[in-house]
């Protein structure tokens, strides 16, 4: 191999290894679509809404310098979403980040300039006497509609699990609900 | 209550989806959820995370794609540069370190040279030329890989980036 084949073959391997899952326009499309519900999905798991907008910024810089092919855009959210999960599970393992359990009831209000008032008053109270993987696998479930095979990928735990997980947690929540007693 | 869930508990779903819950629900389904516990708390629960998240989402302003966009082609090419220097380092690192073993040789052997005044001329030449011959090796070998890092990094300068 001559030395201008090695430079030839370095620039491609470079060229391949900068190839993005998706090109601008089709990537300005699928931020376009995923950016918002994933925002919430950080927002309301997290209570901290610079922090979910900061992690979201990141998982989708991170989607793009994945090299795994992905299959379709169902896929490729499923995908941001995981990532999304996963840079939330480092944030809260990080030593000076503060546990979850010791954050103000406060910061899950949600502070948008216009939001629903009952998920407000009702919901968020709530959801801020949850634990952080009840919470993900609720929002998941009901407010993203994933099945249950698809929390498990997203959130990296056995699909057996996830069933009795989820109903557990949505019987704390109902019960939490009933509490403070907020109407349906 | 039960993990499989009650059988009408899809058709609930359904209707939250289109946010026709409960208003376009038929009287029997709302007679129905009203009398099982467990599709009257599923369908809370479903529907105030689905409100929870059109109000998130409705009032959301987001930053601009391409500055996203762009921050990963910087990281992605980032990372092609260090995977492609990381064995140039290890070579560099290698070279350096047979430099520096064939520097402390060449010292031991002038110093046994010195020590032995009486060693014949052809010994004292033969030491010099082994010595002359490692120091060699290990110059051409720093200077051979550094001049690939160079000659990688020239190449790297005008290459094209990713699309977008």
């Amino acid at each position: 191999m001559t030395w201008e084949q090695t430079a030839r073959a370095l620039q491609a391997g470079e060229q391949a290894a900068e190839r993005a899952p998706m090109d601008s326009a089709e990537f300005a499309a699928f931020y376009e679509r995923s950016a918002r519900p994933l925002w919430a999905y950080l927002a309301r798991t997290s209570g901290n809404v610079a922090l979910a907008e900061d992690l979201m910024q990141e998982a989708f810089v991170r989607f793009l310098c994945v090299t795994t092919p992905l299959e379709g855009e169902v896929h490729a959210r499923r995908y941001l979403f995981k990532i999304a999960t996963n840079l939330l599970r480092d944030h809260w393992r990080a030593p000076a980040a503060a546990s979850i359990e010791d954050l103000p009831e406060a910061m899950f209000a949600a502070n948008d300039e216009v939001s629903a008032i009952e998920s407000q008053m009702v919901l968020m109270p709530a959801f801020a006497q949850m634990r952080p993987k009840e919470r993900q696998m609720l929002w998941l479930a009901h407010a993203e509609g994933y099945s249950h095979k698809e929390i498990a990928d997203v959130m990296g735990v056995r699909a057996t699990s996830v069933r009795l997980m989820l109903f557990r947690a949505r019987r704390k929540l109902a019960e939490l609900l009933e509490k403070a007693g907020g109407a349906a | 209550m039960s993990l499989t869930g009650c059988s009408r508990k899809a058709e609930v779903r359904r209707l939250l989806a289109d946010g026709h819950w409960p208003d376009a629900a038929e009287a029997e389904l709302r007679s129905h959820v009203d009398g099982c516990a467990e599709c009257r708390e599923w369908a809370r629960v479903e529907a105030l995370l689905r409100g929870a998240r059109e109000a998130a989402v409705r009032t959301r302003n987001l930053e601009p794609a391409g500055l996203i966009w762009w921050r990963a082609q910087l990281r992605r090419r980032q990372a092609a540069i260090e995977r492609v220097e990381r064995p140039l380092r290890w070579a560099q690192a290698a070279a350096l370190l047979l430099g520096v073993c064939a520097v402390a040789w060449v010292l031991y052997g002038a110093s046994e040279a010195w020590l032995m005044p009486d060693a014949s001329e052809s010994v004292r030449a033969a030491v010099g030329a082994r010595a002359a011959w490692l120091l060699g090796a290990a110059a051409a070998l720093v200077l051979s890989i550094s001049a690939a890092v160079a000659c990688q990094r020239m190449f790297r300068g005008p290459s094209s980036r990713g699309r977008g």
